[in-house]
């Protein structure tokens, strides 16, 4: 379980993003965020993903309290026990599927040889198994997408964060993001998808909103 | 068994961390190969300049050390009371690469040639003299003689017997090369002597020192273990004027060779630094999305930083083989195989420390702004 206290974050003190902010997010559960723009949706998000310091409170993770981890503990901890989605893929444009997929491996000094097994299953879970020789310039958008998952879902990680991870998908591929989230939440992880789509929204567990 | 365990994961990651560096490097053509050239060209350049001005300087300074600049010779009228007790003296001296006694010239002539050109014989001393002469048990070689030596004996097929005024015969062989240090004994016949009671006289001690800066003091020391009973009757003569020489040659070329390697080295690090960090601009997105994904401030720098070193590794070595070949090709004199060495390490130190600067801005990209969307 991953659990906001009394978060607290802005630029500028006199008018924070996010103030006071408490949340648990079970595990099993998917869990939207919601919220009109600018309201610190994806921020709240790259706090729980221990990728900025909240200026108040803590993030709780399985009962440790990890805001004040130092940068490298943090490190680990994204590696270890986070797999992120981002809103548009971010896949590195000149290194294979294959390679995007693992690349999390060498952070968490996992083999490749045996990372690359998993993540074959993966690619052919997500239907595009016969892309893994190709580069991300020669997929589809939703191909991406589910390539980007498949790396997030790489070693199970018992967190799974996703930031609009539908926006930019056609309703099918949309479709197949979200089963992902379920069967992943089915496995005993926490799922956090930060989104503005309202049928996304329907399919979730829960709704937490900004 | 668990530092084994945690050694064996150190090098299963440090491999991985070098796989993952070649790969990028890989995938990204254009930029590794502009890096490859320039620490190619860096390298290529300091060692046509200043590895040419090394490989003159190393020549002017080996014609200068043929001169003797590392001899020491001592020479002592009849009389003087040197013996060939002195080798005995100076075998626990250090900084002595070589040493013989010579005793006073005998003159002999060719036993065939009654009446024959005489030539002056010396017994001599010393464990040195064997790699001149081959002296082996039952080899009836009693003297060797050098090639102008024979010449004056008349021996042209080097071989046969000198005898001297007195009637005592010697068997002859040659030609023996001559070194440079024995050169002002020519022509030369030398007795090689088996070491006795130590007072057999010696007329000439020849001293080489392991390095031109130890003649000044190793003359000192020789002067001080001669034992002769008139030190009036001795002269000890050394080429501290071509060791002076020799300091000049080496001090004025290597501060030019110097002050080149670091304007070039410089220029070039300037460069590689500017690439790179142009690079890791154009590419903040994948270190951000590093970041974000786990990879820890020092994964990213020592990502990035082994990438460099791979590419200039192969720039150097680029860059060695390159500049080998024009200098050859120019016949310009090349300079040691360690001088090339010490330019490809020193260059692939260099592209390192151009890129730490970079790496230190990859590993700060901030995955918040690097990620979102707008």
């Amino acid at each position: 379980m991953i659990e906001a206290r009394d978060i607290t974050f802005g630029y500028d003190s006199a008018h924070p993003l996010l103030d006071g902010f408490t949340e648990s997010f079970s595990r099993g559960e998917v869990t939207a965020v919601t919220g009109p723009s600018g309201r610190g949706k994806s921020t709240l998000l790259y706090i729980l993903g221990l990728m900025l310091r909240p200026t108040g409170g803590k993030v709780v993770i399985g009962g440790v309290d990890v805001t004040s981890l130092t940068d490298l503990e943090r490190s680990r901890f994204r590696a270890h026990m986070f797999g992120f989605v981002f809103q548009d893929a971010a896949l590195d444009a000149s290194r294979t599927v294959m390679d995007n997929v693992v690349e999390t491996a060498l952070y968490r000094n996992d083999s490749r040889r045996v990372t690359q097994e998993r993540a074959r299953e993966l690619l052919s879970q997500f239907g595009v198994e016969l892309r893994a020789n190709a580069k991300p310039g020669q997929v589809s958008g939703g191909q991406a997408q589910r390539i980007a998952l498949c790396r997030a879902l790489l070693n199970s990680p018992p967190i799974l964060l996703a930031d609009e991870p539908t926006g930019n998908l056609d309703p099918a591929s949309a479709a197949a993001v979200v089963d992902a989230f379920h069967s992943h939440a089915r496995t005993g992880a926490s799922v956090i998808v930060v989104t503005h789509d309202p049928g996304l929204v329907a399919q979730c567990d829960r709704e937490v909103q900004l | 068994m668990r530092s084994r365990g945690a050694a064996l994961s150190s090098i299963r990651h440090l491999a991985a961390v070098v796989r993952e560096a070649l790969s990028t490097a890989w995938s990204q053509p254009v930029a590794s190969a502009v890096t490859v050239l320039m620490v190619a060209g860096m390298c290529a350049s300091v060692l046509l300049t200043a590895g040419r001005t090394v490989g003159a300087e190393q020549a002017v300074l080996d014609t200068i050390d043929s001169a003797g600049t590392r001899l020491i010779m001592v020479r002592a009228e009849p009389g003087a009371g040197l013996s060939e007790s002195v080798l005995t003296r100076l075998s626990d001296v250090q900084g002595i690469e070589w040493t013989a006694a010579f005793g006073p010239a005998m003159d002999v002539h060719n036993a065939s040639i009654p009446g024959g050109t005489k030539t002056p014989l010396r017994l001599a001393w010393g464990e040195d003299l064997q790699e001149l002469v081959s002296t082996q048990p039952g080899n009836p070689v009693e003297a060797w003689a050098s090639e102008a030596a024979l010449v004056q004996l008349g021996m042209v097929d080097g071989l046969g017997g000198v005898v001297d005024a007195w009637g005592n015969d010697f068997t002859l062989a040659g030609p023996i090369e001559v070194p440079e240090h024995l050169a002002s004994l020519e022509p030369l016949v030398l007795a090689p002597q088996e070491r006795g009671t130590g007072t057999a006289p010696v007329s000439i001690l020849v001293v080489v020192a392991t390095a031109p800066e130890l003649v000044t003091p190793l003359s000192r020391v020789i002067q001080s273990l001669l034992a002769v009973e008139d030190m009036s009757k001795v002269s000890v003569s050394t080429s501290e004027s071509l060791v002076a020489i020799r300091a000049v040659v080496a001090g004025e070329l290597g501060s030019h060779g110097r002050g080149l390697v670091v304007a070039i080295f410089t220029l070039t690090a300037t460069l590689v630094a500017s690439l790179l960090y142009g690079l890791v601009k154009l590419r903040r997105k994948d270190f951000g999305r590093r970041r974000a994904l786990g990879a820890s401030r020092r994964l990213v720098r020592l990502l990035l930083l082994t990438q460099i070193a791979t590419l200039a590794t192969f720039g150097a070595a680029l860059g060695c083989a390159g500049a080998a070949i024009a200098l050859t090709m120019s016949q310009d004199p090349l300079p040691s195989v360690s001088y090339f060495g010490a330019i490809a390490l020193l260059s692939v130190g260099v592209g390192v420390v151009a890129a730490s600067v970079p790496a230190w801005v990859a590993a700060r990209q901030d995955p918040l702004k690097e990620l979102r969307v707008p």
